[in-house]
């Protein structure tokens, strides 16, 4: 198995210093046609937590992430893709032509094998392929299905395709940002893609143990902007209760003054600063200590901070513009203010709690040299998750997947192969 | 799915999506709150803007569907009772500063003593050791921490969040996965975990491919307001239209091909024709093969299109169309979006404490087998004190009227 500990081809530095145990999800198998994001982030929780995930890609139309920046020494290519290679690390990856009758006697087999299917292409995608949930249950009664997509099945728009990104905007998170003054902007990145796999592995293991305890398997499927709205919920109920349409409002914070982010000594540096209580503005007047800022009767209240914030705000930014980042956020939470430096992602690699954490380490790659790997939010005291494998090559595990898991022969294996199946 | 199993939740506000991702998955999920109320109940803004423990929104949406006992646990008494309900519970979730647990005598080593399958979820914003291990903390503290700050806002401006809360909530909803995950080992070996969760790498793990640029081309990506850096290149994501936004974001591949050959006809529909559009050869441009020139005269004939139309008309053309391009809604907008409404997604749900029927969200994922539970209203303060004292512990009326003049429970 690709998991054993004989079989752990990480760079021992960067590796994660826990006595290697079993780990949760040992024995569970996974067939995963996911691609892009949110699908991949999924799976490399479940991979890292012991199971094997077969991740299964077609040659004719690769994950785009394989294309995606970043690449190594800024070259193109399908093994150089530092986004796919944190996406995909710890899994096994078989390339398989699906559209071809020999491929799908192969998945067919591995349907057989598995515990879970997962997939993230738009629905109608797996059936048109003969996989949807009904065909899989013929060949494994017991099958879960983990399907996601934009809107799920059925409905109007069901079948509309998308990523991530856009979907920020739909379910109303990019409304909600920026400044009220001009245009929304999106959160970075495609931010409901990695927040909803935590959503997702909860139902996956809801189904496994609801299997365990009737025999019965299921098909999952989430809708992305069903599943990304449940964080935006006590702003829904905003509007549908309240009738108040909120709006973006920048680092602001009714409830709380100062609230907002403050530049530093370095060009472009920033330092967010909250005080949420009396007795935190009360430090922070005292620390920077300035008369006119302490003693300005303005400022005794929250109400007054509010109505006069941005000349409070413009004492705060002469006083923070004189220190370095870290050191003012130090200084800022030794007085029990709550502040965090604006981390770029060049902080945030060397991030002291991060670090702690062992949140960013690398493995070593063939093509790439070393590609980063981010950490797991949640750490388990007995089977703590672990990245024991690199990224995979594109088809790297074709023949340890068709010999050690299917048990194929050599002569199988090669006529297989001369089809042209895997191409 | 998850019926047979109790959790007992002492979060406070920064860990309530944690126990509402159980519940509704099928868990019995226990609001255990000092007698006053849980914090989470003081959380703003309020229905009817009328400031009672019943009426915090951040409550009524993320305590939905859990029950409700007030139990003094500090009280020598409390602590019995609580330690009693602990030895027959799954999962234990709480929210306190590192170390809180342990200075009330009921850290995870002793739990586990009373319980070896007690799954025990701590979520705190940084983890439970290292240096910002016990800092003052809030939302905006939090995001800028986890990188995603930096990445947010309008490159002339500071950077910014999303304007309501969210780094708490990330990293409750990890804890949830952290739950079942480690609820998945105790089906093997029969022994409960200590699950530490750390909201500040839930957010880091939004980041998408901004970590892994800085490690392999040290170039920092930057906030780029309606564009999105992409290393090499920015690419406009957020236009203007005539009646607000719309997202639209060039891919490459094959897709693409078909979706700009798409736009392009629709265009030429509107006489306008545009050259960059019809001339390209979309199928061999890949994400990572894109040019600065070529965005830039996409962007240049995109924005007067959309420019023509509302959201809606652009929409419902791009749908029809097959194009990835959405309307940037409000919240106005999702409740009276279509595809929501025939998917039956919003549930009106009288709350009778507030005297209101609440349009609450539906389920997370349609699940084929056994259907996730459907949307219930927040627990009253107390309000399954009788379920809970009285038919499971078998307490007396007499006991529980004791009880609560020792001011034990409420």
């Amino acid at each position: 198995m690709a998991k054993n500990t004989s079989n752990h081809n990480t760079s021992s530095s960067s590796d994660l210093s826990y006595s290697y145990q079993s780990q949760a999800l040992e024995g569970l198998k996974i067939l995963d046609f996911c691609w892009v994001a949110i699908g991949p982030m999924t799976t490399r929780y479940l991979a890292d937590h012991g199971a094997t995930v077969i991740r299964i890609e077609t040659p004719s139309r690769l994950d785009i992430l394989r294309n995606a920046t970043p690449f190594k020494e800024g070259i193109a290519g399908v093994n150089r893709s530092g986004y796919f290679a944190t996406m995909n690390a710890n899994k096994l990856a078989m390339t398989v032509d699906l559209k071809r009758p020999e491929g799908l006697e192969v998945i067919k087999k591995l349907v057989s094998w598995a515990d879970v299917v997962t997939e993230n292409f738009t629905p109608g995608t797996m059936e048109k392929l003969n996989l949807g949930f009904s065909e899989l249950q013929k060949i494994n009664p017991s099958i879960i299905m983990f399907s996601t997509s934009m809107f799920g099945r059925g409905g109007p728009h069901s079948s509309q395709p998308g990523l991530g990104p856009v979907l920020t905007s739909l379910a109303g998170f990019t409304h909600l940002t920026g400044w009220p003054d001009r245009a929304p902007v999106s959160p970075y990145g495609a931010y409901t893609d990695f927040f909803l796999p935590h959503f997702a592995i909860s139902g996956i293991i809801a189904a496994l143990d609801y299997r365990e305890e009737t025999g019965v398997g299921q098909h999952l499927d989430m809708s992305q902007l069903e599943g990304a709205i449940h964080l935006l919920t006590p702003t829904l109920l905003e509007y549908s209760i309240n009738g108040h349409i909120p709006m973006r409002s920048g680092n602001n914070n009714p409830n709380a003054s100062p609230h907002g982010v403050f530049p530093c000594k370095d060009n472009d540096t920033w330092c967010a600063l909250a005080c949420l209580t009396e007795t935190q503005w009360n430090s922070l007047a005292n620390l920077i200590g300035k008369p006119a800022l302490r003693d300005n009767p303005n400022f005794r209240t929250l109400r007054g901070r509010k109505e006069n914030e941005r000349e409070l705000e413009s004492y705060i930014t002469s006083w923070t513009s004189n220190y370095f980042c870290s050191d003012l956020m130090n200084k800022l939470l030794a007085e029990g203010i709550p502040a965090g430096m604006v981390n770029a992602c060049s902080d945030l690699l060397k991030d002291p709690q991060l670090t702690h954490r062992k949140h960013f380490t690398t493995r070593k790659h063939p093509v790439m040299e070393e590609h980063l790997v981010d950490g797991n939010p949640m750490i388990l005291s007995d089977t703590p998750g672990t990245v024991s494998n690199r990224s995979p090559l594109l088809g790297e595990h074709n023949e340890y997947v068709l010999e050690t898991i299917l048990g194929m022969d050599a002569k199988e294996i090669a006529s297989l192969k001369a089809t042209g199946v895997f191409d | 799915m998850l019926s047979k199993y109790r959790v007992l939740d002492l979060s406070n506000e920064q860990g309530d999506l944690c126990g509402k991702i159980l519940a509704d998955l099928g868990a019995d999920v226990v609001k255990v709150e000092p007698l006053e109320g849980a914090p989470s109940r003081n959380v703003t803004p309020f229905a009817h803007d009328t400031a009672t423990r019943e009426h915090s929104l951040h409550w009524l949406a993320y305590s939905s569907g859990k029950r409700s006992i007030t139990l003094d646990i500090a009280h020598p008494e409390g602590r019995k009772i609580f330690l009693q309900l602990l030895s027959n519970a799954d999962f234990l979730i709480e929210s306190y500063s590192p170390g809180h647990m342990e200075k009330m005598k009921l850290g995870y080593s002793f739990l586990r003593s009373l319980n070896p399958t007690l799954i025990m979820v701590s979520i705190t914003p940084f983890g439970q050791t290292g240096p910002l291990g016990n800092v003052s903390h809030s939302d905006l503290t939090g995001i800028a921490l986890g990188g995603m700050m930096w990445l947010t806002g309008d490159a002339d401006r500071p950077p910014t969040r999303i304007s309501l809360p969210q780094f708490y909530e990330l990293g409750s909803a990890a804890a949830a996965a952290g739950a079942m995950l480690a609820h998945y080992s105790r089906r093997k070996t029969g022994r409960g975990q200590f699950v530490d969760v750390s909201c500040q790498q839930a957010v880091a793990r939004t980041l998408a491919q901004a970590p892994a640029t800085w490690q392999l081309t040290h170039k920092n990506l930057e906030r780029s307001g309606p564009y999105r850096d992409l290393g090499k290149f920015k690419m406009r994501i957020n236009w203007e239209c005539a009646d607000g936004y719309v997202n639209f974001i060039v891919t490459g591949g094959i897709s693409a091909a078909r979706e700009m050959k798409a736009l392009s006809e629709w265009m030429l529909t509107k006489g306008q024709k545009s050259k960059i559009l019809v001339e390209t050869k979309w199928e061999e441009v890949q994400y990572g093969t894109f040019t600065q020139e070529l965005l830039d005269g996409l962007e240049n004939d995109l924005s007067l299109f959309f420019k023509t139309m509302t959201k809606k008309e652009l929409f419902e053309g791009s749908i029809e169309r097959k194009i990835m391009l959405f309307p940037v809604n409000t919240m106005e907008d999702l409740t009276t979006y279509e595809q929501l409404s025939a998917r039956q997604y919003f549930h009106t749900v009288y709350h009778p404490q507030i005297d209101a029927a609440v349009t609450l969200p539906g389920a997370f994922l349609k699940a084929s087998g056994k259907a996730l539970r459907s949307p219930q209203p927040a627990p009253t303060l107390g309000q399954h004190n009788k379920d809970i004292y009285i038919d499971e512990l078998h307490y007396t009326l007499k006991q529980l009227s004791q009880l609560r003049k020792e001011r034990v429970i409420g």
